[in-house]
């Protein structure tokens, strides 16, 4: 972990309905540690308005040219002033933060499900799978209409995507549910997105016994683990509850943690 | 290089700042960014004697300028504090100061007595503002017999300097500085967070999950100047001020209301790195204004 001025390569509207940006930086030190499924939290004002810093999931590590890449909606001041700033224009970054996806080496047969901005999380671990030629990777994407569907050109070629728009602008009509078959032979399934698309990735994993990793989203004052401010309930084995921080502790967490009320 | 080395009420520190409690945890997150060592003092997440779950959440939310906080004292209890957080802080020159809190006035006094046995702490600051759960919810620190009685107890457990934290939530903060100063505090620190709202206007409802919150953060900073103000007017005991500081100015402006040390807090959120900033910061401001020793600015603008 590190705070950094970084300096923005890009920073541009990538959908128009929707309001996703792409914000590229150039933060060498930070490239080099990071991995995917971590996060950086982003100054959008040097002053007091917005106070806090805005957490951002990496959507592309470029360790060798020192590059990251996320993706954001506009949603409020925060990102509403984030989305003001120009290209060559510096921004201050802390990251990475989080502890990232987890990849058992055994698994061979992936399923990764997604939606909204949680799309972007995803993409870096797709590329980090598709490294092992043995590897099959299933895609699922959802959202309210094909803009909402960000990076799917940016997947590896070889994992098989499947799309559902609640529009049916793009795949077919529906939820991303439609894809979840009866009998699932994944060895793992990831899952970044809005809570009751991952809710029910979670039930649809934890049912037929495959292990599940979600990504949470929360509110954070500093998102390196001192305001304590977003924290997550959880349960662990022995059936004990707490809360964790979802920066420190996650934002990745096993579903079964997480999603124990259902 | 100016002179900052500070020495009050009994806790020794080569500057006068100190990061507060609940900002900065037990000081493993920030000692990544930066060495614990250049800090005066480390004032550590409040402690309970058993260990708290906190409150649910949503905890935190942004407000214009500043922020609002209704975290619950989550902790891991005094005794996962003395034994597995507090060592990793010996590694560190600076002052480490252990926030306390309790339900009950003579959770206050458990807690306090064992503190001796901690190797490396420099002082303990008293969190008055928290609910007293037997006298039906109200803060300790409302009341000024029951704030003295806090102190008095805890000062006749420990031999470290008392610092108590004062809540801003009063009609009159110097009736309660008085009264813990004459139950033997050696210390003042000021202010605790603002007793705040936030409705969220979509879902009708508070929009913490505990309905409120403290607000915190450079909106509160010309009160607790306000308070820190009147309050060195009334004791005679030091002063640390905090409040919404987050430059070396803010700081100074503390210092020349009477505080003859400070804290930080929300700023830690904004930017990891505002303590050694504002430290150097501090001494760059004295150098310009030929200011030799620090101690020459407290209560200057009175």
């Amino acid at each position: 972990m590190l705070l950094t001025n970084a300096k923005i390569l890009t920073n541009k509207r990538i959908r128009c309905q929707a309001d996703f940006f792409l914000m590229e930086l150039s933060a060498p030190e930070i490239a080099r540690e990071a991995i995917p499924g971590q996060f950086l939290m982003l100054t959008p004002s040097e002053g007091d308005s917005p106070f806090l810093k805005r957490p951002m999931g990496i959507n592309a590590i470029d360790s060798g040219s020192g590059r990251l890449k996320v993706i954001y909606q506009l949603k409020g001041r925060g990102t509403a002033a984030l989305s003001k700033l120009r290209d060559g224009e510096t921004i201050e970054v802390l990251g990475p933060l989080g502890n990232g996806w987890s990849v058992p080496a055994e698994a061979k047969h992936i399923c990764l499900v997604g939606g909204g901005s949680g799309i972007a999380t995803l993409l870096p671990l797709a590329l980090l799978l598709a490294q092992d030629s043995s590897r099959q990777i299933d895609i699922i994407l959802g959202g309210k209409s094909s803009e909402h569907i960000i990076c799917r050109e940016d997947f590896p070629p070889k994992a098989q995507c499947m799309i559902a728009t609640e529009d049916g602008s793009l795949g077919r009509q529906g939820m991303v549910d439609l894809y979840f078959s009866a009998q699932p032979s994944y060895d793992i399934i990831y899952s970044c997105g809005p809570t009751p698309m991952m809710r029910k990735a979670a039930q649809w994993a934890l049912s037929n016994n495959i292990p599940c990793q979600v990504s949470l989203e929360e509110r954070m004052g500093c998102g390196y683990g001192v305001c304590v401010g977003c924290v997550c309930e959880t349960k662990d084995q022995q059936g004990h509850v707490c809360y964790k921080r979802v920066c420190k502790e996650g934002p990745v967490f096993p579903a079964e943690e997480v999603f124990f009320h259902d | 290089m100016t002179n900052m080395t500070t020495n009050i009420g009994g806790l020794k520190m080569k500057n006068p700042l100190i990061t507060a409690s609940g900002t900065c945890g037990y000081g493993r997150e920030m000692s990544e960014l930066f060495d614990l060592s250049l800090l005066g003092g480390i004032a550590v997440k409040g402690t309970t004697l058993e260990p708290r779950l906190g409150n649910p959440p949503p905890r935190i939310a942004e407000t214009p300028s500043g922020m609002l906080n209704s975290v619950g004292l989550q902790n891991p209890g005094i005794e996962a504090v003395l034994t597995k957080e507090l060592p990793f802080l010996s590694q560190f020159d600076t002052a480490v100061i252990l926030n306390i809190a309790g339900h009950s006035i003579e959770e206050y006094g458990l807690i306090a007595e064992r503190l001796d046995s901690a190797a490396n702490l420099a002082a303990v600051e008293i969190n008055i503002s928290c609910p007293n759960v037997k006298a039906g919810g109200m803060s300790f620190g409302v009341d000024p017999k029951v704030a003295a009685q806090v102190v008095s107890l805890v000062k006749s457990k420990t031999k470290l300097p008392v610092i108590a934290k004062l809540t801003p939530n009063v009609t009159d903060i110097t009736e309660i500085a008085k009264a813990c100063e004459a139950a033997g505090a050696d210390i003042l620190a000021l202010i605790n967070t603002v007793l705040s709202m936030i409705i969220d206007i979509e879902t009708r409802r508070p929009l913490l999950a505990n309905g409120f919150g403290g607000l915190s953060g450079p909106a509160i900073k010309p009160l607790a100047v306000r308070m820190v103000w009147q309050t060195a007017q009334a004791v005679s005991i030091p002063i640390i001020g905090m409040g919404g500081i987050s430059t070396a100015e803010d700081a100074v402006e503390f210092l020349l209301a009477g505080a003859s040390a400070f804290q930080i807090g929300s700023i830690n959120f904004h930017n990891p790195c505002a303590a050694p900033q504002i430290i150097s910061g501090l001494d760059r401001w004295c150098d310009d204004h030929g200011v030799k020793n620090i101690a020459e600015l407290i209560g200057a603008a009175h």
